[in-house]
């Protein structure tokens, strides 16, 4: 377990973490996320030691970091896939650690197994692609068969095949019992990763509960609906309801449930092609929960730094608006459905 | 501390620029120094003769033992690998220690092999010319060999201590060497118009003063113990702020 309390860290006049508290559990995997700039790398590097925390306490099982003698069985970290001297190569850069830590040579060729390096593994990381990097970090984090993993961004670089053996790799590890607290922006990936959320934003804790949790409260909830009296149905729905017209004839309905609608259309006698209640994905709700907290934002698309003209306005719609992205099923949590 | 040390000791030897520094250290002396024992009029005066050959282009091996020092820690934080090392070993201290001791034993050490392979093979030629000149002979010229491979030692460890102040070899690398070759000889020809022997003060002028024979020096040097003491005061000078700057700042 990794107790964080009331850390705060600062550069200078600026706030990088600001009295942060979170308890990482042990058993499944804890994502930490944020928008950029939010304080998630410095958080983790206060975690280890590196930065050095301007007040707050990190303790892992109960002990400081710095209080373990041979920390990489205890506490296994990928910061950076980019850590790594370009000359060396991963075998011998592994066997520094190794030996930092009293672990033993034939280790290292097993982790370099583990992770598929074992062909390459005398090459100077300098000839690695970024994936190739990333498996390198991670069988650096697994050297001493630690009980809690730190990683930040570890599925950067990886292809989908890579992407889905660190998923797979990190549930098998919280289903031994291990703490695992991974950082990631790629939210999707997240959502299928993590059973936990943790969302800071400058530096600030902004919630945490489960995937599902944070999807209930943050994301927007509508109603699909498509029929062949698709315009009566509108004019039924009348006031009840916000109502979106979207592409393939179909409407999107806000303000109201699926059963209401179901009633209405019964009651009225309209013939109901499609009724589907949809939810935003853990990135919508990320969105919506961070919009208060974004230290960097871009521009869109046809921001100011786009040269050309305006286009003309589109004709106005047929009638209601433009369409709009469809939102994805909420992920069933724990197998159940939502 | 057993651990760290041979965490350091397979970094220091897995890095491709500390092997090739390590080794012009000790093939520069001989390329400069044999070709003197062969060709230069050394009949006249052969006291200098092992100097000359040996000692003098070994200063060479002092400068690189220093930029090596620079690069023991310097690469580390060039390359972020500083946080893997102190993720792997979080008590800060261990890990200069470590380096401290492997970084005075690469630099005696490489002194120790420059002037030995120097060492023999001058005297090979010396005796084919028939020149009496070898390290033992003057006696001087063992004390000036023992001089100068401390102060190998003690340049690699104050260029630990400025590459730890200074976090980048870019940086560190020529502050190291434009300090003895130039602001010394700057701020010393200056500085003695005022100050009659004030160059002797100044620490890497007195360092190179260690290894000189039949003042050599060419100034008011100290007595050669004097100067290693005066030098390795300087050197924990420095060790203690790059030290102290690792314990404190972020990695």
């Amino acid at each position: 377990m990794i107790s964080i309390s009331g850390l705060t860290k600062s550069y200078g006049s600026k706030v990088a973490v600001d009295d942060l508290t979170v308890v990482v559990k042990p058993g499944r995997v804890t994502g930490f996320l944020g928008p950029n700039g939010s304080g998630k790398s410095t958080t983790m590097r206060c975690m280890l030691q590196l930065d050095r925390a301007d007040r707050g306490e990190v303790l892992f099982e109960g002990k400081p970091f710095v209080a373990y003698r041979a920390p990489l069985h205890e506490v296994g970290a990928l910061l950076d896939a980019g850590y790594v001297h370009p000359g060396r190569s991963a075998r011998n850069h592994l066997r520094a650690l190794a030996a930092s830590n009293g672990i033993g040579k034939t280790r290292v060729d097993e982790v370099l197994a583990m992770v598929g390096l074992s062909e390459v593994g005398g090459d100077a990381v300098k000839k690695y692609s970024l994936g190739m990097r990333q498996r390198l970090g991670i069988a650096a984090v697994m050297l001493g068969d630690p009980h809690t993993l730190i990683l930040d961004e570890p599925a950067n670089g990886l292809d989908p095949e890579g992407i889905r053996w660190i998923r797979d790799f990190l549930a098998y590890l919280a289903k031994q019992g291990r703490t695992v607290f991974v950082s990631s922006h790629l939210l999707s990936e997240m959502a299928l990763m993590a059973d936990h959320i943790v969302v800071i934003g400058q530096g600030r804790l902004m919630e945490e509960g489960s995937v599902a949790e944070i999807v209930d409260r943050y994301a927007d909830r509508w109603v699909r609906v498509k029929s062949p009296d698709i315009d009566r149905l509108v004019s039924v729905l009348g006031s009840q309801a916000t109502v979106e017209r979207v592409e393939g004839g179909a409407i999107d309905v806000r303000l109201t449930d699926a059963a209401t609608i179901g009633e209405l259309a019964a009651a009225n006698g309209i013939v109901l092609h499609e009724l589907s209640p949809l939810t935003g994905s853990l990135e919508d709700a990320f969105l919506e929960l961070t919009k208060s907290a974004q230290d960097y934002r871009a521009e869109s698309p046809a921001g100011p730094w786009t040269q050309a003209p305006s286009p003309p306005p589109p004709p106005p719609p047929a009638s209601g608006a433009a369409p709009q992205p469809a939102g994805t099923p909420l992920p069933p949590p724990n197998g159940a459905q939502s | 501390m057993n651990r760290a040390l041979k965490s350091e000791w397979i970094k220091i030897r897995t890095a491709r620029a500390n092997i090739v520094l390590a080794s012009i250290a000790i093939g520069l002396p001989l390329l400069i120094g044999i070709p003197i024992a062969i060709f230069a009029n050394l009949e006249g005066n052969p006291d200098e003769a092992y100097p000359n050959t040996v000692l003098g282009p070994a200063t060479i091996c002092v400068l690189l033992c220093g930029v090596l020092g620079v690069l023991c820690i310097g690469q580390e934080y060039r390359h972020s690998t500083i946080r893997t090392t102190f993720a792997a070993m979080p008590r800060r201290s261990t890990v200069m220690l470590a380096k401290v001791v492997l970084t005075a034993l690469m630099g005696v050490g490489l002194g120790l092999i420059s002037v030995a392979i120097g060492s023999v093979a001058t005297s090979i030629i010396f005796a084919q010319r028939n020149i009496e000149s070898s390290i033992l002979d003057p006696g001087e010229n063992l004390t000036a060999t023992i001089g100068l491979v401390s102060f190998c030692g003690l340049f690699a460890l104050c260029g630990l201590g400025i590459g730890a102040v200074l976090r980048q070899p870019a940086g560190a690398i020529p502050t190291l060497l434009l300090w003895p070759l130039l602001v010394e000889n700057l701020v010393g020809g200056v500085l003695s118009i005022w100050f009659d022997g004030v160059i002797k003060y100044l620490p890497f002028s007195t360092g190179f003063s260690m290894a000189a024979t039949g003042g050599n020096a060419g100034f008011d040097a100290f007595s050669r113990p004097v100067a290693g003491l005066y030098v390795s005061a300087w050197t924990v000078l420095i060790i203690s702020i790059g030290w102290s700057l690792v314990e404190r700042r972020d990695a």
